[in-house]
């Protein structure tokens, strides 16, 4: 492992650093990879990734979805000179397509609280557009269903407010 | 943008073990569950009529639609189709729907207003002016303003309640009955959204010069200037003093200028070259890259073009298109060259402007080619030899 940390700094990732899941997996990868989240690179900045970086709020399971964002999204932030090992952007649509599509909705929400803790926008706005997806087109109640949420209004007032927004109802 | 972060601990103590974290309730999965802020956000993704009907999900999502960050009023986004046929048509629902959700709405959190009204005669100026008021609130930073010919009960002027707007960065605007309307936004947005990044105006039969101003546009990075004309633009109108925009830019870094018209009764560049005036005391040293599309011969027009090459220090790339084709949006070129264009896509030209086109091309290799700085790229677009052949327009015109 430590050879393979002293290698890395050659295709330009710099130190590998090691991530560790809720569940104690530990994944390793380049400080470029890892700085995709704000989160972690405020951490490299502040020299406080030495012994891994913790991520007791994130599962195994998630946290292996992220870094395999984070691999594939790696060459958007760097310098244009490596184009070799950049992904096309039609491969990263691709990808990032694949990645949510298939998604049950808790893992899909796990995927989103993991995105805003590390703070990686991109992943964040990609996985929040996707709900807002699949609220599209839905009734009220079907989005309620889809994402188990409660209705806590009275009677009364969603009847006011189904009035209110009827425009958004009639077809 | 970044949402509100559980962890409210210092960055570091992150790695210190774990024996004594909290962990937020949000994240134990009992079920699928996600905080307020990042609903929100969802909620604010979500086109107006989806987020209309989420409004009747839960109490939480109705406070989310009072505050709805993205009012977009468009044809599509308010589903107009079925309104065509009913008394007053479009325009009458149109108006009916932004007036009923802007009197609902909070006007807290408006990031974005786009109106896109293309009816014109139906919309009242004081509607308007209400919603523009109810709309644009200190914290927008991006307005789209498409805006019809001809309003009922004119008289009153559109009120362009931009006053306690300074956070816009963003401002797109295409206002046909103020006449000289470029005229107007140099004189006047320098003062009302001085913190303007990007700024697209649209202007139709602009006949008064842009006239030098001493405020500034101090971070406009991007500059978009349309100039429509019903039929030819007013020859009087002088393209060389669009400099003044640049002048009142000084870290602009893109210049768009488009030009449609159906003819040009400019006066054109002729050979006399000692007739070219030139402006060497005015540099514009951020501008990196110039499209001119519609170019046509007008003598202030090559002028413009020469002025840019010899004075934008830092240019990088220009391109001439002797044709303005609004249905390209994304600005793509003709649609022979490109296979993201479906064949025969283009805009129809004139027969005039066909020809105009041709003489275009010329009119840039003979009094443009030589001034292009080696460092700097030039693209030459032409006409497209699918959609205006000259006999096909000829054709064209016969059927109409």
């Amino acid at each position: 492992m430590a050879a393979a940390a002293a290698e890395a700094t050659i295709d330009g990732g710099g130190k590998m650093i090691i991530l560790i899941s809720a569940d104690g997996k530990r994944f390793e990868v380049t400080e470029a990879v890892a700085s995709q989240s704000q989160l972690i690179s405020n951490m490299i900045e502040d020299d406080c990734t030495e012994n891994g970086v913790r991520l007791p709020n994130v599962d195994g399971d998630i946290l292996t979805m992220v870094v395999d964002y984070c691999n594939m999204h790696a060459g958007d932030a760097a310098a244009d000179g490596d184009t070799t090992k950049a992904s096309s952007t039609e491969e990263l649509k691709k990808f990032d397509a694949e990645l949510v599509q298939a998604l049950e909705n808790p893992v899909l929400f796990k995927l989103i609280l993991a995105a805003n803790f590390l703070n990686i926008k991109s992943l964040l706005d990609m996985t929040c557009q996707r709900v807002a997806d699949m609220m599209s087109g839905k009734t009220p109640e079907q989005m309620r269903e889809t994402f188990s949420i409660e209705n806590d209004f009275t009677p009364e007032e969603e009847a006011a407010i189904r009035q209110e927004n009827a425009w958004a109802f009639d077809d | 943008m970044r949402l509100k972060s559980y962890l409210t601990m210092k960055r570091c103590t992150l790695s210190q073990g774990d024996d004594n974290f909290q962990v937020d309730k949000t994240l134990r999965y009992s079920g699928p569950d996600l905080p307020e802020d990042i609903w929100h956000h969802i909620h604010s993704l979500m086109p107006l009529r989806d987020a209309a009907r989420a409004a009747c999900v839960s109490r939480a999502f109705l406070c989310n639609w009072r505050c709805h960050p993205n009012l977009i009023f468009t044809e599509e986004t308010l589903s107009l189709e079925q309104d065509a046929r009913r008394k007053g048509g479009k325009a009458r629902a149109f108006a009916s729907k932004v007036d009923h959700i802007l009197k609902n709405h909070s006007g807290i959190g408006v990031k974005r207003l786009k109106l896109v009204i293309c009816y014109s005669g139906k919309i009242n100026v004081s509607s308007l002016n209400s919603w523009l008021q109810i709309a644009i609130t200190p914290g927008i930073e991006e307005i789209t303003l498409l805006l019809p010919t001809k309003y009922e009960g004119s008289g009153d002027p559109i009120e362009l309640s931009l006053g306690e707007s300074s956070q816009v960065k963003k401002l797109d605007m295409s206002c046909s009955d103020v006449p000289n309307f470029i005229y107007y936004s140099i004189t006047k947005l320098p003062y009302i959204v001085p913190n303007l990044t990007s700024l697209t105006l649209s202007s139709v039969n602009e006949g008064i010069n842009t006239p030098t101003v001493a405020a500034k546009f101090l971070h406009l990075k991007h500059l978009g200037i349309c100039l429509d004309a019903d039929k030819a633009l007013p020859p009087e109108y002088d393209y060389l003093s669009l400099v003044s925009f640049l002048d009142a830019s000084p870290v602009l870094e893109t210049f768009i200028l488009c030009v449609q018209q159906h003819d040009m009764k400019h006066e054109c560049v002729s050979e006399d070259a000692s007739h070219m005036r030139q402006m060497p005391e005015h540099k514009h040293s951020n501008l990196k890259n110039m499209m001119i599309l519609g170019f046509c011969t007008a003598k202030s027009m090559v002028e413009l073009t020469c002025h840019v090459l010899e004075n934008a220090t830092s240019l990088k790339s220009i391109t001439l298109d002797t044709v303005c084709d609004p249905f390209d949006e994304d600005n793509i070129g003709r649609c022979y060259t490109t296979s993201t264009r479906k064949t025969g896509e283009c805009a129809p030209l004139t027969r005039e402007m066909i020809l105009e086109a041709k003489r275009g091309s010329v009119a840039i290799e003979r009094y443009i080619l030589g001034k292009v700085p080696s460092i700097v790229e030039l693209t030459v677009r032409g006409p497209c030899t699918h959609c205006h052949d000259i006999k096909r327009a000829r054709r064209s015109m016969l059927n109409i």
